[in-house]
């Protein structure tokens, strides 16, 4: 309904633009390594924004009544603030892989199948398995008034597995998944068994923690959780309202010079993908912070606008609610620290496997204590065994300054892709 | 779908359950008008309205699991009972599933709008989040950003199973939040207020206070000191305690949680003793208007007061139809979905700790030297531990509160410190915040908590949250 909706809202706004995204989400539960249920959802949905006498407004719908979202977005318009948008015109669109047609066309089966591959290949381990498999097939459509109108068809399978055991009176819990465009290569599925596998032979053992300042390693899945702070402080959003405390910093070295960020949506078959952005921006790849300085944020169409800056391809629209601007594939540069010297970094500390996230009290400011829900003890270069459950705390914008090492393994935890990273001085207790 | 066309959903429903195959089958519509109006400092971030239409279809076969199938808008639905079917019979199960029953009822619940939000003008609804947050930030110079919305929502609900269950209810919603930033020099603060009620526009009036103590805090948590890691007798404020029973006890009462935990069970065992004998726990979906009430539950069930823990006792758990079935016991009206895109599991309502003796004085009193601790700002519970953030605390000295401190991290073993509860005030209230609970698989609800104050003998504080 795209195109007779801008027509409508040609005639009475000045300018518009809209998106409108289509999913299938088929998704297979397990329990005890079989299939216990089925679920499918279905949504379709179009967002509009329009600017009429200088303002804006947006509106948005499931239903198919462009005359309805129309008169919303309008009415949303009268109330709007005063904003600058200037909309893309048509480009071309660089080459990015969103959609893999045998990920598309896999069956129920097909899905079932990769999850019994987990199974069978962790079938000597006395441990309670937890499995998901999900597969997404959608499309989604951007266009606006002054003759942009693309289109791009994304597929999205991941699997997630958690084993568990008890253990000394405690659950111990090891998480891992895989995720993209494609249904995962049976390479990827060894290495996450190998890697479940590891995880339990180290948990059987359990070592007291050290407690108080001490060097801690993060692996990668623990880290989108610390990154939160970064990344909201990098949005053109939190620039633009002085809360973030990187505005100041473009140009100058704030973190260590092991520490290097790039927002990139042009790596194939990653979950943050795309040719372009929810309001019709081509998507290019953004460093963000280059060697510990802040080289760039993150803006929208009307961000931008606001700020004087050129947007970046970074807008991120649902259905309902306005554009904002959000990352894309977010990648922490690997170094070359192999895992052994990952660990002889480490020295005498604290390996962090998993963090519970949500317990942050000032996310922008960057203050954190989040409790560790899997760590592993590190004495003299090697792992020792599981630490108990431990709550670790600083400030992620000082401890980013203090990086001792950078691992080689980049592992991809959804859409970030993260290295292992130890830094000095993290609060233990 | 029209709307207040009560026969017409009706008999699309009763259509659609008459074509499906399967030997249950349970659909669930919802449609919801929004609208929402944001600032950002002094700016507008936006004012919109949305619909939202849509459902889902579970359909349960003998000797197989549930297949599931949500959607957008309604004309799809007999397609959708086919697919869920269809999804049914790919999964079969060793144990079979039994569904508890639930009393089969026709009835339609309209709650009072007090004050249809969606007759009022978008514009009367900035005009008054406007000038709420203009007073917010010159209330003081050292306030710098704001961010304030304004949310209110009218869910209309159906629900109806094979088994005959006819159910619908209309329900107004509306909230309001305020954060205040405050700075000075290179310190930067934050403090949230936030309000929620099951009711219309006219309860959205006299909202002026939850901006003007957002503001003050923010301000006063630039001076304030950080609190020296320790152990501390800490007297907790009813949303402190709230938060601290939701992550705890409430969540380790969903049958759900417990069925996918299997080495939980002995510790939560009916009879069990897990706190102070001064420690009465419950939830109550039905009770009136509160942000987690409502007459029936997403199966149909209908809501009720369940009592989890009395004197320090378990008695009670929340249930579903299928893990009352498992366990034996009959559904608690907590099968509760974020919305019609997620499936229901058990999850808490209107929870509270009931009401003891005494006053808030009362219980400082006796303290030499010990933290008052209040609100909360997030928390966990992992391996039988809790970590709480506190909103904001104050210093107890000498019997009596003394300076405002920093956010700080409460931990402990939840057992241990639920026993050293020793006392309970008389000053129960419900917290009318904007609090919602989210899952991953059954989505984010909007919950309730109230409480009175308590003082726990010796909670360790990990000092300032940073």
């Amino acid at each position: 309904m795209i195109a007779p909706l801008l027509e409508r809202a040609a005639r009475r706004a000045t300018l518009a633009d809209a998106i409108e995204q289509s999913d299938e989400t088929t998704l297979l539960e397990f329990a005890g390594g079989r299939p216990v249920r089925a679920s499918t959802s279905y949504s379709h949905g179009t967002a509009l924004r329009v600017v009429a006498d200088g303002k804006v407004g947006n509106a948005g719908s499931a239903e198919e009544d462009p005359e309805d979202l129309v008169a919303r977005a309008l009415a949303s318009a009268q109330l709007g603030e005063v904003a600058t948008i200037t909309l893309p015109h048509p480009a071309p669109l660089p080459g990015v892989v969103t959609h893999m047609p045998r990920a598309a066309s896999a069956t129920l089966a097909d899905l079932a199948a990769l999850g019994q591959l987990v199974r069978d290949r962790l079938g000597g381990e006395r441990v309670e398995l937890g499995l998901a498999v999900e597969r997404s097939v959608g499309t989604v459509r951007v266009a606006n008034t002054v003759g942009l109108d693309a289109a791009y068809d994304v597929s999205l399978v991941s699997l997630t597995a958690e084993v568990s055991r008890m253990q000394e009176g405690r659950r111990v819990v090891v998480r891992a998944g895989l995720s993209g465009a494609d249904l995962p290569a049976l390479h990827d599925l060894e290495l996450l068994v190998a890697m479940l596998r590891q995880r339990l032979g180290w948990a059987e053992r359990g070592v007291e923690a050290k407690l108080g300042r001490q060097r801690v390693g993060f692996l990668p899945a623990a880290l989108p959780p610390l990154l939160l702070s970064v990344e909201q402080a990098l949005l053109g959003k939190a620039v633009l309202h002085g809360g973030s405390p990187l505005a100041r910093k473009r140009g100058t070295r704030t973190y260590s010079e092991q520490f290097t960020l790039v927002d990139d949506p042009l790596l194939d078959g990653r979950p943050g993908s795309r040719p372009l952005d929810d309001e019709g921006t081509v998507s290019r790849r953004l460093p963000l912070v280059q060697a510990g300085e802040v080289s760039a944020f993150l803006y929208d169409l009307e961000t931008a606008g606001r700020v004087g800056a050129m947007p970046t391809g970074h807008g991120r629209r649902t259905t309902f609610g306005k554009p904002q601007p959000a990352c894309t594939n977010l990648v922490v540069e690997p170094g070359t620290a192999t895992w052994d010297e990952v660990l002889a970094a480490v020295g005498d500390g604290l390996l962090v496997e998993l963090l519970r996230p949500g317990t942050q009290a000032n996310v922008m400011g960057g203050t954190f204590a989040l409790a560790a829900m899997l760590a592993w003890r590190v004495e003299g270069g090697a792992v020792t065994g599981l630490a108990p459950e431990v709550t670790v705390a600083g400030n992620v914008h000082d401890l980013l300054s203090r990086v001792v090492a950078v691992g080689a393994d980049l592992t991809w935890v959804g859409s970030r892709a993260m290295p292992s990273l130890v830094v000095d001085g993290v609060s233990v207790f | 779908m029209a709307e207040g066309d009560l026969d017409g959903v009706r008999n699309r429903l009763a259509d659609a359950l008459r074509g499906s195959r399967a030997d249950f089958t349970e659909i669930r519509l919802e449609r919801t008008w929004a609208s929402t109006v944001a600032f950002r400092g002094s700016r507008l971030e936006g004012a919109t309205t949305a619909l939202e239409v849509g459902g889902m279809v579970r359909c349960l076969n003998h000797g197989k699991g549930w297949g599931i199938a949500s959607f957008t808008g309604v004309d799809r639905l007999p397609a959708m009972v086919a697919r869920a079917h269809e999804l049914s019979l790919a999964v079969p199960l060793d144990a079979p599933l039994r569904l508890a029953d639930i009393p089969i009822r026709t009835a339609d619940h309209a709650s009072d709008l007090d004050g249809d939000v969606r007759e009022v003008p978008l514009a009367a609804k900035r005009e008054l989040l406007e000038r709420l947050n203009q007073e917010m930030l010159a209330s003081d110079r050292r306030i710098v950003d704001s961010r304030a919305t304004y949310d209110d929502r009218v869910v209309e609900r159906w629900l109806a199973t094979s088994s005959g269950a006819m159910l619908s209810d209309l329900r107004p919603e509306v909230r309001l939040a305020a954060a205040a930033v405050a700075r000075e020099e290179s310190f930067l603060e934050r403090a949230l207020e936030s309000w929620a009620v099951r009711g219309g526009w006219h309860a959205a009036q006299d909202t002026d206070h939850l901006f003007r103590t957002a503001a003050r805090r923010a301000v006063a948590l630039l001076a304030a000191p950080r609190v020296k890691a320790g152990t501390y007798p800490v007297v907790l404020d009813p949303r402190c305690l709230a938060a601290l029973l939701h992550q705890t006890l409430g969540h380790l009462s969903e049958a759900d949680t417990l069925r996918d935990r299997a080495d939980l069970d002995p510790l939560m065992r009916p009879g069990r003793r897990v706190a102070s004998e001064l420690l009465t726990v419950g939830d109550d979906g039905s009770a009136s208007s509160l942000p987690g009430s409502m007459p029936f539950d997403d199966e149909g069930a209908p809501t009720q007061n369940t009592l989890l823990v009395q004197h320090g006792v378990l008695v009670g758990r929340l249930h579903t139809r299928e893990t009352a079935g498992r366990a034996g016991a009959r559904p608690t009206g907590n099968a509760r979905a974020g919305s019609f895109r997620q499936v229901p599991s058990a999850r808490l309502t209107n929870t509270y700790v009931a009401s003891g003796q005494g006053t808030l004085e009362d219980l400082l009193r006796p303290i030499r030297h010990g933290l008052y601790c209040c609100d909360a700002m997030g928390g966990d519970v992992h391996q039988g531990r809790f970590t709480l953030t506190t909103g904001f605390g104050q210093l107890i000295r000498d019997g009596r509160l003394a300076e405002t401190v920093r956010p700080m991290v409460l931990t402990g073993d939840v057992a241990e410190t639920l026993q050293r509860l020793d006392a309970v005030a008389g000053d129960f209230r419900w917290n009318l915040q904007a609090t919602s609970c989210a899952r991953p698989a059954s989505g984010r609800i909007t919950v309730a908590d109230g409480g009175p104050h308590v003082r726990v003998d010796g909670v360790v504080v990990g000092g300032d949250s940073a």
